[in-house]
């Protein structure tokens, strides 16, 4: 009982407290000084919140999109796992159509570019020949 | 037999029982208050001056506009940084909308004809295209939700505003009077459970518009705030047809969304949209 008691406290506490969503959450390393943000050009991504665009709550998410993002992009292009995502190609890749759909080749890795929310993603995808 | 069961148990009510007990009624009393303590309490006059550019706004069958956006980043350091964007947005009610926007990170536009949504990149020559028939309002809700595309300024395309702004505001003042890009405001402030918003509407002469809308994230370390400042509307006439109709560039590459693709569901229509829709 005394247990029972206990969990209705935490509950009924826990639902009073409003617990900040942030919309969008990246997942950068920390540390970085803003000339390396600029540098990288990916200011964005390396925040960890933003400001809320709506006063409304307007997004109810079912799936919320939000794949393993890798930073560094040409320095990391070697060895991705199929399903990560780069936020900028690395040099020396040639534009492919494979069945109507578009793709980098980037040495022996291809990338296909997708909408990932408003911001253009490249995704690491198996040899689509 | 029952009776004198219930009075074993009411016998049985050691202490720990009656602290239990105690504390149930302390949590309906408190859940009670808590809900008194969640009635609106915003000033008539900030809801009058809402509810008439509302009614403004709904009035219009269309209209054009040109602002300035700010959004804070909040870096992991804690470091606030602050991105602006132009953006000019064209509503034609029931069911067209563009949006151009141009930053540093984003330079987009977006299309809706009343059957398909497509989104621009410029700097990357890219877009992807869904079919989506419905409102502006159905086919927000829907980017949103599947798309995770959430539009600026979005709050003061619905076709009720009012509603939509204050559907969970707790309080709301009427600040004063003041000047927001030349022009002569009422300046009101709201609250909700998440965020603080504040407007600024055209007053005296001026129609009822919104010349300046703030969102501050009031829980999130920093307290980072969006911002729309309009410099520009056109309200005397409707945009025509072809500024909400998509072609693509020559050269330009379609690509597809990822939320799409997660959903395993390769096209579009929106029915589930419809079901969800308020």
């Amino acid at each position: 009982m005394k247990h029972l008691s206990l969990i209705l406290t935490t509950l009924f506490l826990a639902s009073l407290v409003s617990v900040p969503v942030p919309s969008w959450k990246g997942n950068g390393a920390a540390g970085f000084t803003v000339a390396q943000v600029h540098a990288r050009g990916h200011g964005r991504r390396v925040a960890r919140r933003t400001a809320r665009r709506t006063a409304r709550r307007t997004v109810r998410r079912r799936h919320v999109v939000r794949p393993g993002v890798v930073y560094g992009g040409a320095a990391v292009a070697t060895g991705l796992a199929i399903g990560a995502t780069v936020l900028s190609l690395p040099g020396g890749c040639a534009q492919v159509m494979v069945n109507n759909i578009a793709y980098f080749k980037c040495g022996s890795t291809f990338y296909r570019p997708m909408y990932n929310g408003p911001d253009v993603v490249y995704v690491v995808v198996s040899n689509p020949y | 037999m029952h009776r004198k069961s219930k009075t074993a148990v009411m016998m049985k009510m050691t202490g720990k029982w009656k602290t239990a007990a105690m504390i149930m009624t302390w949590l309906i009393i408190m859940a009670l208050g808590a809900q008194a303590e969640q009635r609106p309490a915003v000033d008539p006059e900030a809801d009058r001056i809402l509810r008439a550019m509302s009614d403004y706004l709904a009035s219009l069958p269309g209209f054009h506009l040109e602002a300035q956006t700010s959004y804070d980043s909040v870096l992991d350091s804690g470091q606030v940084l602050t991105y602006f964007n132009r953006i000019a947005i064209d509503l034609k009610r029931p069911d067209r909308l563009h949006i151009d926007r141009k930053g540093m990170i984003r330079d987009q536009e977006y299309f809706f004809d009343g059957r398909r949504l497509s989104v621009f990149s410029r700097r990357r020559n890219m877009y992807a295209t869904v079919d989506h028939p419905g409102s502006v309002q159905e086919m927000l809700q829907d980017a949103a939700d599947r798309l995770n595309l959430v539009a600026p300024g979005i709050d003061l395309l619905s076709p009720d505003v009012y509603h939509d702004l204050t559907a969970e505001v707790s309080q709301g003042v009427y600040v004063g009077r003041n000047t927001v890009n030349g022009v002569d405001c009422h300046h009101l402030a709201f609250r909700t459970g998440e965020v603080d918003w504040q407007i600024w509407i055209g007053a005296g002469e001026q129609p009822p518009l919104p010349h300046r809308f703030s969102i501050t994230s009031k829980w999130t370390t920093g307290a980072p705030r969006y911002v729309i400042s309009i410099t520009r509307w056109v309200t005397d006439s409707v945009p025509a047809d072809d500024v909400f109709r998509f072609t693509p560039p020559e050269k330009s590459l379609r690509i597809g969304f990822l939320g799409l693709e997660m959903e395993g569901e390769r096209t579009t229509g929106n029915s589930r949209g419809k079901e969800e829709r308020q």
